[in-house]
């Protein structure tokens, strides 16, 4: 599947490709991990998260796999990773949105806002 | 406040689907746990819980959308309803003839309307086809279209509990009058279709066929709107018989497609389209004929919309009637979690 087929990316599922991008994290630390790359713009409730999990998980985006940091809980924890799809429909969207933040500045230009 | 907040969001994951309940329950307590407590130590514990309960409607509506599109697309709620599957042609048109012939007897009915040994007889003809369908489909082991066969006569047996012979004569025997034989003659075919089978084996088989396939007993439920949209009782349009026959039609074409159908719950759709056809059939027949001046009655002040109101009250109404037996796999699964 091309990875331009799954464009454009809503803002929540953009950032939690994102979050995932340096390696793998658990569901917390993705929460934690949207709120810092948004600074406190976008705040996930579990729902949301886990519905887009869900989504990304049927969708092949991401894997998931257990989870490689420390755990303090005997409950086992599962962490979630990129799949290479993933990783190519996340290049695809920030080239996306490159060309769409390069198009302002000539048109403030035009404009002379 | 913080194990409050634990407990009941526990028992609020209970609300998601139950396949994302198996999958994510477990990671979503922990992720909120661990949430909810570090917000506090940051005194930020409230917006965060305003925050899951006004996501929660939006994402549970998101949820069950594809969890009834998946059920949608896979042809049942229950993967493992052997009993679902399409009917041949055959067996379809089998299910569809009794629409059909009710729908005929009454055209006929309303042709000999002045007559009433000639309209005795046509009824009598098409309660013998019935009663003969039955039979066999019991012989049979009840497959799917007996069952439209088995309301059909029932619906019948009731309708003419108190319908008189008025002294016809057949074959030298005078009928008494006031006798139900629409419950007789379905008890005699009862009474042959057991000594012919000799074993009680298709009475359960008639309910292992709806618990395992609860659309049967919509499609049970279906001859009772049939009836009444085909019957046009006091009704002397000029067209009658064109209305009566798109009537029959919308729901001899129903139960047909109905039957070839394995998706459970395209085929109650199915239903409920043959059954707003018909019906929106009787609304431009009574809405084409004055009823009022035909039986020399004052005219009726209903306006246009109470009328439009009272049919979609109607069509509401039987739509629950028809999606009412969907609550069997419920029953089943949770008789099925008693038992685990």
């Amino acid at each position: 599947m091309t990875p331009t087929r799954s464009l454009p990316l809503t803002e929540p599922t953009f950032l939690i490709l994102l979050s995932l991008s340096p390696g793998p994290k658990h569901g917390y630390a993705i929460m934690k991990a949207v709120e810092n790359l948004s600074e406190g713009q976008v705040l996930l409730s579990t729902g949301t998260l886990y519905g887009a999990l869900k989504r990304l998980l049927d969708e092949d985006l991401i894997q998931r796999m257990a989870d490689p940091l420390p755990n303090p809980t005997i409950r086992e924890r599962k962490a979630y990773i990129l799949t290479e799809h993933g990783r190519r429909v996340l290049n695809a969207e920030a080239a996306r949105m490159r060309k769409l933040v390069a198009l302002v500045p000539l048109r403030v230009g035009e404009s002379n806002l | 406040m913080v194990q409050s907040a634990i407990g009941i969001y526990r028992r609020l994951l209970r609300l998601y689907p139950e396949t994302f309940q198996r999958e994510f329950s477990g990671e979503m307590q922990a992720t909120f746990t661990r949430a909810i407590a570090e917000r506090q130590s940051r005194g930020k514990q409230a917006g965060f819980l305003l925050r899951e309960c006004v996501d929660l409607p939006g994402v549970l509506l998101q949820l069950y959308w594809k969890h009834w599109l998946a059920w949608f697309e896979r042809g049942s709620m229950n993967p493992m309803n052997e009993y679902s599957s399409p009917s041949s042609r055959r067996m379809a048109l089998m299910g569809a003839l009794p629409f059909l012939a009710y729908g005929m007897a009454s055209m006929l009915g309303k042709l000999t309307f002045d007559r009433l040994h000639p309209a005795i007889y046509i009824w009598m003809g098409l309660y013998g086809f019935i009663l003969i369908g039955l039979l066999i489909g019991w012989v049979k082991g009840f497959p799917c279209w007996v069952y439209a066969y088995l309301s059909w006569a029932l619906v019948l047996a009731w309708y003419w509990s108190n319908f008189s012979m008025q002294g016809l004569k057949i074959m030298g025997y005078t009928f008494p009058f006031y006798v139900p034989w629409g419950w007789l003659a379905l008890d005699g075919m009862i009474l042959i279709a057991l000594a012919w089978t000799r074993s009680l084996r298709p009475v359960k088989q008639f309910f292992v066929g709806i618990w395992n396939d609860w659309t049967r007993l919509s499609f049970i439920l279906f001859v009772f709107p049939a009836w009444l949209a085909c019957m046009y009782d006091e009704n002397h349009s000029p067209y009658l018989l064109l209305f009566m026959l798109g009537s029959t039609l919308a729901f001899t074409i129903g139960a047909y497609i109905f039957a070839r159908l394995a998706n459970s719950l395209l085929r109650i759709l199915c239903l409920l389209t043959g059954t707003l056809v018909a019906l929106g059939i009787n609304w431009i027949c009574d809405s084409t004929w004055d009823f009022a001046t035909y039986y020399h009655l004052p005219p009726s002040n209903e306006p246009w919309y109470m009328a439009i109101f009272r049919w979609s009250i109607a069509l509401a109404f039987i739509a629950l009637f028809l999606l009412g037996p969907a609550l069997l796999p419920l029953i089943r699964k949770s008789i099925g979690r008693l038992k685990a």
